[in-house]
């Protein structure tokens, strides 16, 4: 699983440019058809049953980072942030601007003997250093190509890993490993490996447009417990997968979810949410006639940075989870749905 | 009006709004069905060129848990409340109806620059004296306001928008020989979300939703915004934040308010949203207007209103649909 | 020829919501051209054409409203409080004129002194001695009014306008579908209402438009200007051609119709632009819809957006039309796009 999810994590999906990601999610799950829509969407199918009710499995491929929006004289590279980013986690870090090919720059910071301001500057006005002076930049980087975060992903401790982009690789890794364990024939399921969640849930409200299953599963990184924050929307690393509710959830599936990671002995959390989440799910559930959902969680630290951190045995609490509800889907179609 | 104030729903925990409900027009309708995000639709068939769509929302403004500490809960809002009307409120927690309060921290003991600003929400708890293992994450907690009539006047929590759902019900009672989808909306407090998807569900010609709004007749507002005031009549909507109203099906519910001689104002432009922010984009597009009763403090643990404005609006949403019915 | 029918469009009114007067001029100059021209429910036009053999869906949206006001009060002394429609800066509408139905002119004020200015701080004199002279012109509470219509020459091919946002583009679309007579495919333009208040007449068009390629017509900011703080913060400029948006805060274009339209754009020798802003355009909800529709925004650049006096080089409409052209004539070569 570690190796996957190392493949996965470092296949560059900027928002908007997906490509990589994509290829690295079909060389990791099982799926017996892919399909990529015009939105960069990928669709991954499994094993077709007629009559059968249809799940759909979404997880988002993109990762938050940036695009080149200046070039100037001196060959520093300005960026447009793409997702929501803190600059403060920028500094001092290496980034991959891929161009017609991959450029390393380093964002551009003054040594502590001359730094003399406490002020955080804003990400437009940072300059991205790869020591290439303008004419060497012309035509191999160009305003409008993507950059993102780089750097492998590292073992931490037994259980966990760091890395850039485990929001959301972390679910991309659980659909994949549901994928090739699965051999449930009591429903279709579509993978949806959605792009552009980062700016607006904007894959997943084209994708439903075409796919309209009969229920859902979101699957997203959630906020870890930090010794910055520990609150009720914060959950410790290790403590399982994560159920959500509120009045994106259906009801039903969650008070299933719940009772199944009872009954198999899955360690999981609950966390409410009072207004629309901060997935795709907002978007799933209000698709064509309503699309009943649930929401899984991974406790992730540090969102949003080259240095997210995850413990890979709440990965596997939700792989876990995710099998037993589709063993057990015929239970739970019976008698319909409600989200209130 | 009474039971509809006192019934508990936030968004997306509306059952007990709409079981009331459909109590109340069982045997008033030809159809009566749900859909996935609890919304309910009630089909009327008659004789009329046009078939028109009625939205009033079930669902109030409230609080969910969000984390437990012995007795101390934790807990967000649910749509839009402002934090200055939390501390020292009684409220109902989950769906054993466990009383508990906003705590507040007694004024001795802060500093006068403390006490002169909110009291953030994260740093807000509900108390409910002892530890309750019936108490879940994700519960709802509810205003505990009783429903009182008095001097022409209405208190009571939830008018936003229960006094749409009370004018949709009558309607339908009044058993109009009109082709009508009466639809009672979940989840418009975080967003507007069930009238997306009921606007998905239905073709009408024709939309009309029904709100309990805010009333601008307090002091402190410029003479310039204190239009739509309490007992002023029913308001209709030329545009707020979500819609601009369509004209000719403005001048139809204008009309038939001044044919039937009663008071009405107009909405302080772009303020607030409704659902018919949502059914008007939905399809080809969808002619849609307002009609809402103003009410003082509404998202609040209690709002006042007029009684008379209430009836009037009930009278001016029965009046526009017959006018309505025979086409543009 | 093209300038004709862009003053006519200037000199008309048109605020969110009330687009009857535009829509009328683009469809009566259009009718000779087209095919088809129906209106949807919530006001968009629609105006279709077919080529002359099989080929892609091509859909054109440009967006015929503009941003204005509404009357909130008029108080005994016949002075008007308004609200906005669309976003203003106060401080640039503070002294300018505006006009309401009838062509009943009216000047904006302000209330309070000092620095701050909100649009609530503003009111419009009318030179009414009350209310009741104020009404008797056929203004009441809800009644709109635009920035007073003004159509003007500055130096060389640049012009001033209340409203080349968004005339620009529907006169770029008009001119488009004057100019085409050899293409293959099916058209479908359209001049979509309320952008100003939320782009929602392209939401209204993506429930049901279908194609296999969507451009969008709008206008940019152009701070080639004393206003401009740093060259790293936006880098369109008037006069340089076309602009096409690689993302703003709704919409971003795919890398494929990116190579696509430089393509064209070198192929025909015409000069480009890249826009990196904030807000959004019609192309937000129309490249969401159905499948998703691979979209282009194309954007003629203006300074002083929405004030009363934006600026426009008539160079780039032209540069805008013949861009539009040829992607259209070679939309059959793009075929289907992926991402």
């Amino acid at each position: 699983m570690y190796e996957t999810l190392r493949d996965l994590s470092s296949a560059l999906g900027v928002t908007g440019h997906e490509k990589e990601a994509r290829d690295a999610i079909m060389r990791s799950g099982r799926f017996s058809d892919c399909h990529v829509d015009n939105l960069g969407n990928l669709l991954c199918f499994g094993d077709h049953k007629d009559g059968a009710p249809t799940l759909l499995l979404d997880t988002h491929m993109d990762e938050v980072g940036f695009m080149v929006r200046y070039i100037d004289d001196d060959g520093m590279i300005y960026v447009e942030p793409l997702g929501h980013l803190d600059p403060r986690c920028m500094i001092g870090n290496r980034l991959i601007i891929r161009g017609r090919e991959d450029i390393e720059g380093i964002v551009s910071n003054i040594p502590p003997h001359l730094s003399k301001e406490n002020k955080v500057p804003k990400i437009s006005e940072i300059p991205i250093d790869t020591g290439l002076s303008k004419s060497e930049l012309e035509g191999l980087v160009e305003i409008g190509s993507p950059v993102g975060f780089c750097g492998p992903l590292i073992r931490l401790g037994k259980n966990k890993v760091s890395g850039k982009a485990l929001d959301n690789r972390v679910g991309c890794l659980v659909a994949c490993e549901v994928s090739k364990r699965v051999c449930s024939d009591g429903c279709n399921i579509i993978y949806l490996f959605s792009s552009q969640e980062e700016v607006g849930t904007r894959g997943a409200i084209s994708a439903l447009k075409r796919h309209l299953p009969d229920m859902s599963i979101c699957i997203d990184a959630t906020q870890g417990d930090m010794h910055f924050i520990r609150s009720p929307i914060t959950r410790e690393l290790g403590s399982g997968t994560i159920i959500g509710t509120g009045p994106n959830v259906d009801r039903k599936i969650f008070d299933r979810l719940v009772s199944l990671s009872r009954r198999e002995g899955i360690p999981f959390t609950t966390k409410a949410y009072a207004n629309p989440s901060p997935t795709n799910l907002r978007s799933i559930q209000l698709a064509g006639p309503g699309v009943p959902s649930g929401l899984l969680g991974i406790p992730l630290r540090y969102m949003h940075t080259p240095t997210e951190i995850v413990d890979l045995r709440d990965v596997e609490a939700t792989i876990r989870l995710m099998m037993s509800f589709i063993d057990d889907i015929d239970d739970i179609i019976e008698g319909g749905f409600s989200c209130y | 009006m009474k039971h509809l104030s006192e019934l508990r729903g936030i968004s997306g925990q509306e059952k007990e709004v709409k079981s009331f409900i459909n109590d109340e027009i069982e045997g008033h309708c030809d159809k009566i069905w749900t859909d996935h995000l609890g919304n309910l639709y009630a089909r009327t068939n008659g004789r009329s060129d046009v078939d028109i769509g009625l939205f009033a929302h079930m669902d109030e403004v409230g609080f969910m848990v969000t984390g437990i500490d012995g007795h101390l809960l934790n807990f967000d809002a649910v749509g839009g409340i402002n934090e200055e009307v939390m501390p020292g409120t009684v409220l109902e927690v989950g769906d054993e109806r466990v009383p508990g309060v906003i705590g507040c921290p007694p004024i001795h003991l802060q500093k006068k620059e403390e006490a002169e600003k909110k009291i953030p929400i994260d740093d807000l708890r509900i108390d409910i004296g002892d530890v309750n293992d019936g108490i879940q994450i994700g519960d709802a907690a509810t205003f505990d306001t009783r429903y009182k009539e008095r001097r022409g006047l209405a208190l009571g929590k939830a008018f936003d928008d229960r006094i749409g759902c009370y004018c949709l019900i009558e309607a339908i009672k009044a058993d109009l020989d009109v082709s009508c989808t009466y639809v009672f909306t979940t989840q418009e407090e975080v967003g507007i979300r069930g009238s997306q998807v009921a606007s998905n569900n239905l073709s009408c010609e024709y939309a009309i939703a029904c709100e309990g709004t805010f009333s601008l007749d307090q002091p402190g507002v410029p003479k310039e915004d204190k239009v739509q005031a309490m007992g002023g009549g029913p308001v209709i909507t030329i545009t707020d934040r979500s819609v601009i109203t369509d004209a000719r099906l403005r001048g139809t519910i204008i009309k038939a308010a001044e044919s039937c001689g009663m008071p009405y104002q107009l909405k302080r432009p772009f303020t607030g949203g409704t659902d018919a922010g949502m059914v008007h984009l939905s399809g080809m597009g969808v002619p849609s207007c307002v009609i809402s009763t103003s009410c003082k403090f509404i998202h609040s643990p209690c709002a006042m209103a007029s009684l008379e404005d209430i009836k009037n609006s009930r009278r001016l949403l029965i009046e526009s649909i017959l006018s309505v019915s025979g086409g543009l | 020829m093209m300038e004709v029918l862009l003053e006519k469009l200037c000199m008309s009114r048109a605020v969110s919501g009330l687009e009857e007067d535009v829509a009328g001029i683009v469809s009566k100059e259009l009718a000779p051209y087209v095919d088809e021209v129906y209106y949807d429910n919530l006001g968009n036009l629609i105006m279709k054409k077919d080529g002359t053999g099989p080929g892609p869906r091509i859909l054109i949206a440009a967006h015929m409203d503009e941003i204005g006001g509404m009357v909130k009060y008029i108080d005994d002394e016949g002075f008007i409080y308004f609200i906005e429609v669309g976003s203003h800066d106060p401080a640039m509408l503070l002294g300018s004129r505006v006009a309401f139905e009838r062509n009943v002119l009216g000047i904006v004020s302000r209330k309070t002194k000092g620095n701050e200015l909100k649009i609530g701080d503003l009111y419009i004199d009318i030179g009414a001695k009350g209310k009741d002279e104020v009404e008797m012109l056929g203004i009441r509470q809800g009644s709109v009014f635009s920035r007073a219509p003004s159509y003007q020459r500055l130096a060389g091919t640049r012009r001033v306008s209340k409203s080349f946002d968004n005339r620009a583009g529907v006169c770029v679309m008009a001119e488009v579908l004057k100019r085409l007579d050899n293409f293959n495919g099916h058209l479908m333009a359209v001049a979509t209402c309320q952008e100003e208040v939320g782009t929602r007449g392209s939401k209204v068009l993506s429930n049901y438009a279908e194609a296999d390629i969507a451009i969008v017509l709008d206008v940019t900011f152009a701070v080639d200007t004393p206003q401009r703080v740093s060259p790293k913060d936006i880098n369109t400029f008037l006069g340089k051609g076309p602009a096409i948006t690689l993302k703003d805060d709704h919409f971003m274009m795919s890398p494929k119709m990116r190579r696509f339209v430089e393509g064209v754009a070198k192929g025909r020798g015409l000069p480009l632009q890249y826009d990196i802003s904030p807000g959004g355009t019609d192309a937000g909800p129309i490249y969401l819809s159905k499948n998703g529709i691979p979209t282009v925004a194309m954007l003629v650049p203006l300074r002083y957006m929405h004030t009363g006096n934006e600026i426009i080089d008539l160079d780039d409409l032209e540069n805008c039309v013949r861009l539009l052209i040829g992607i259209i004539e070679n939309a059959e070569k793009q075929g289907s796009s992926g991402p």
